[in-house]
């Protein structure tokens, strides 16, 4: 088992994830298509077409056509006749207010964290882990761009539970989701580094109960990216 | 759930779609837009019909709004895009409702989000009288809140906020 794997499955517990039991075939074909789109192994603009998938995954078209439909709704792609979808691109006003929104709202979040009285120590211990493993990643040439965002969203999740933060997590889910195709792709090695550092910040920011600081560093650790996107589709 | 004391009031009456009046249409699904009985079915949840934290099976719709079970989908699925219905394994959908999430936490998203908009638009954002008809007051917000989205050229954050509004007055009808 990995060193991220590892931690997943020890903070399992910890996070305040939007979960789901028994998905059908469909979900779990969405769930596969939702990572590849997430992890940038799909990008913006890319088909994806029925008949291999359903090859793929041995199953009738049906399923398929189901997963697609279910993840048009999440607005990660759009249906393209009968034959398949193409993973939504976005206009950078697009993106722009996208991340506008979720800097706010993960500053909340991280405020929430900070104002709460009860700070659990096993959850503050698993952020400090979290923090030395983005590192890690972030200076292995080989650390995989999946195992970084795998925990800084489980990173995410702690903390929105230790702020009870329920109802804003499940915007922030439905928006990283929308949102991860264009955004897999700025996790390079020098992001991961900066990002792993604002991380470091949130976390201490969390752990001190400041919440001016914990605030601002998560919308910093937000816009960061969306600088990073428009920077790099202007090098384009 | 059983749905005691059906009143069907026009649904144009309370300011809604004026295309959709389930009297008529109960038989059938022709001229019936799944988005005008998604509506309808807010409506009556506003009006006391059915409640908050409630589950909605597809024949809870038909029987308010009529049509087939597949029409009824077609009316949650649209109920759970606005942020209406939750959708679990167990308990299948169900109208929001205060074991979903807490209001207070609901109103500090809100109150995040509606600044922002309000910086962008550079206008101050003017809220619906309070008390009276709640319906009434989801409508007037919607309305502000897209004249603002036009005006911050921020279309999406008013859809964000739209959404955070219908469930924010869920969970205050609730409690």
């Amino acid at each position: 088992m990995s060193e991220t794997q590892r931690y997943l499955k020890t903070t399992a517990h910890l996070g305040a994830g939007v979960r789901r039991s028994s998905p059908n075939l469909a979900q779990q074909i969405a769930d596969r298509l939702r990572e590849r789109i997430q992890f940038g192994e799909i990008k913006p603009g890319e088909r994806i077409r029925e008949v291999p998938l359903a090859a793929e995954f041995d199953v009738s078209r049906g399923p398929v056509r189901d997963a697609l439909k279910l993840l048009e709704r999440e607005r990660l792609l759009r249906l393209e006749g009968r034959a398949g979808a193409v993973v939504r691109d976005f206009t950078a006003e697009e993106l722009t207010s996208i991340f506008h929104i979720r800097a706010d709202l993960s500053g909340l979040g991280m405020r929430m964290a900070a104002e709460t009285e009860h700070r659990p120590a096993e959850a503050l211990e698993a952020l400090d882990d979290g923090v030395a493993l983005l590192r890690r990643i972030a200076e292995d040439p080989d650390g995989a761009v999946a195992d970084y965002i795998q925990v800084r969203r489980r990173m995410s999740e702690i903390i929105n539970r230790i702020g009870r933060a329920s109802y804003l997590a499940h915007i922030l889910v439905d928006f990283e989701r929308e949102i991860a195709a264009p955004w897999a792709g700025v996790f390079g090695k020098g992001r991961q580094r900066r990002s792993s550092e604002t991380w470091a910040r949130i976390v201490q920011a969390v752990r001190d109960g400041d919440t001016e600081a914990a605030d601002a560093e998560g919308r910093r650790v937000v816009l960061e990216s969306l600088d990073e996107i428009l920077r790099l589709r202007n090098e384009a | 759930m059983v749905v005691f004391a059906l009143t069907m009031a026009p649904f144009a009456a309370a300011g809604g779609s004026a295309n959709f009046s389930p009297t008529e249409e109960a038989s059938t699904d022709r001229a019936m837009d799944p988005e005008d009985a998604a509506e309808y079915i807010v409506q009556q949840v506003f009006g006391g019909v059915l409640a908050p934290g409630e589950r909605l099976t597809e024949r809870d719709v038909a029987g308010v709004c009529g049509g087939t079970h597949a029409f009824a989908r077609n009316v949650i699925h649209r109920l759970q895009m606005l942020g209406a219905v939750r959708f679990s394994s167990r308990r299948g959908a169900t109208i929001l409702g205060p074991s979903d999430f807490r209001i207070e936490e609901v109103e500090r998203v809100w109150q995040v989000l509606l600044n922002l908009l309000q910086a962008k638009a550079d206008r101050v954002f003017k809220g619906p009288a309070r008390g009276g008809d709640r319906y009434a007051q989801l409508l007037a917000t919607r309305s502000e809140l897209e004249r603002l989205g036009q005006r911050a050229q921020d279309p999406r954050l008013s859809e964000l906020l739209q959404r955070v509004a219908l469930q924010r007055l869920l969970l205050q009808a609730a409690a």
